[in-house]
């Protein structure tokens, strides 16, 4: 199948619509000039029985069953579960109308502009003015009572599993870290400091040298 | 003397098609006023058309039943934004082929005959082996195609789109419309060429 005379742009034009042609969509002077050129064109005369072959085909192939009830159900479940949620969640403009036209919206804003107020005022009168500072590892000794504060960093080598075993028998806990040099800072009984660093450093968990505290 | 041109296909006559797409925009006008029972006479009217165009360009069972439905909602939550400038199953149609079309991007495990120079394609033992099949259908050809030159052929041959109408569906220039019609004639029309008689 090939254009046979390419050099000639009447033929490339109608060869390029023939399938058009034959479907009866081309538009009445296109239709015409296709229809002119066929009368002396053998290449496109082979060409457009061709495609008639291949049209007679599709149109006539069997269409498989669709089952168009059952697709119908699960359509309308579909619509259904989409049209429920979109009934919950009214749009924002549905909202601001229906609250609008509520007339409430007056006592809304004078609520609210007694909420805004309140708010200030308790802003200004009663919260605490002290800043809350970024505090590095180190100046983080803020335990709870009767508690104080061990700055460590563990051996790599060392499993989790066992630091966490000493440290609950210890008491102790992690308040901070690891910082980006792996220190730690940990909270444990006044009274059992030094028993934690000794059974660190008997068990060789610490890392060397150890953070100054 | 040109041989007398006869056409076999069941195909509307202008003023049914002028009828049937006044008919489908007073009906896609009821589904924007979300009118329930206007959609299901539209989604009735479409689903076989739809079903058999997502069968051939896309050719997986649970594929086609996806994409149809979401098309069909997609038609349910839009028709409000149709705007008449062309005809009601054209919109529709577009709707179709680009979820198709994104579907299949995304599944991207389609087999089709590449779409490369042809005398190669014709030597493929694919295409060589197909077209000697006693029994091959038509359609078993249009499966060799790419999905963009299957649908071109389909919407012509079998649902009598213009080429103008379907640069709308596929979203193309009308020139590309032409090529892949082009291409697929070639290929189509080379095994058909060497399928047997039956």
């Amino acid at each position: 199948m090939r254009a046979t005379r390419p050099q000639d742009p009447q033929h490339t034009e109608s060869f390029e619509l023939l399938p058009w042609y034959a479907t009866g969509t081309l538009e009445p002077a296109e239709h015409m000039r296709v229809e002119q050129h066929l009368q002396g064109c053998i290449a496109c005369r082979n060409e457009l029985r061709t495609i008639r072959t291949m049209e007679t085909e599709m149109t006539s192939a069997p269409q498989s069953d669709p089952a168009i009830d059952a697709g119908w159900s699960r359509m309308k479940r579909r619509l259904h579960t989409l049209e429920s949620g979109r009934a919950r969640v009214p749009t924002l403009r549905a909202q601001v109308a229906r609250w609008l036209a509520s007339g409430l919206w007056i006592r809304g804003a004078l609520l609210a502009q007694t909420a805004l107020m309140l708010a200030l005022a308790s802003y200004v009168f009663l919260a605490d003015p002290a800043p809350k500072y970024y505090h590095t590892l180190g100046a983080s000794a803020q335990p709870a009572t009767g508690r104080s504060t061990v700055i460590v960093a563990f051996d790599n080598a060392v499993a989790e599993g066992k630091i966490r075993s000493v440290l609950r028998r210890a008491e102790a806990r992690i308040i901070d870290g690891p910082n980006r040099e792996g220190v730690y800072t940990l909270e444990v009984p006044r009274e059992r400091r030094q028993e934690l660093l000794q059974e660190l450093r008997r068990r060789d968990m610490l890392a060397k040298p150890e953070p100054v505290p | 003397m040109a041989p007398p041109i006869q056409s076999s296909v069941r195909r509307l006559t202008s003023e049914q098609r002028i009828a049937q797409a006044d008919e489908e925009m007073a009906l896609l006008a009821q589904v924007a006023r979300k009118d329930m029972r206007a959609f299901e006479a539209l989604y009735r009217n479409y689903h076989r058309r739809l079903a058999r165009f997502l069968e051939r360009i896309t050719r997986h069972a649970h594929l086609i039943e996806e994409i149809l439905d979401d098309t069909m909602v997609a038609v349910w939550l839009q028709a409000q934004t149709y705007d008449r400038s062309c005809r009601v199953s054209t919109w529709i149609f577009s709707i179709a082929y680009n979820k198709a079309m994104k579907a299949i991007r995304s599944a991207g495990r389609f087999a089709t005959l590449p779409d490369v120079d042809i005398a190669a394609a014709h030597d493929g033992p694919e295409a060589e082996s197909i077209a000697r099949e006693t029994r091959v259908q038509m359609q078993d050809l249009l499966a060799l195609l790419p999905p963009e030159q299957s649908a071109v052929v389909e919407l012509t041959y079998f649902y009598g789109y213009s080429y103008a109408e379907i640069a709308q569906i596929v979203d193309c220039p009308v020139g590309t419309v032409k090529t892949r019609m082009f291409h697929a004639r070639r290929k189509l029309g080379y095994m058909l060429a060497r399928r047997p008689e039956q």
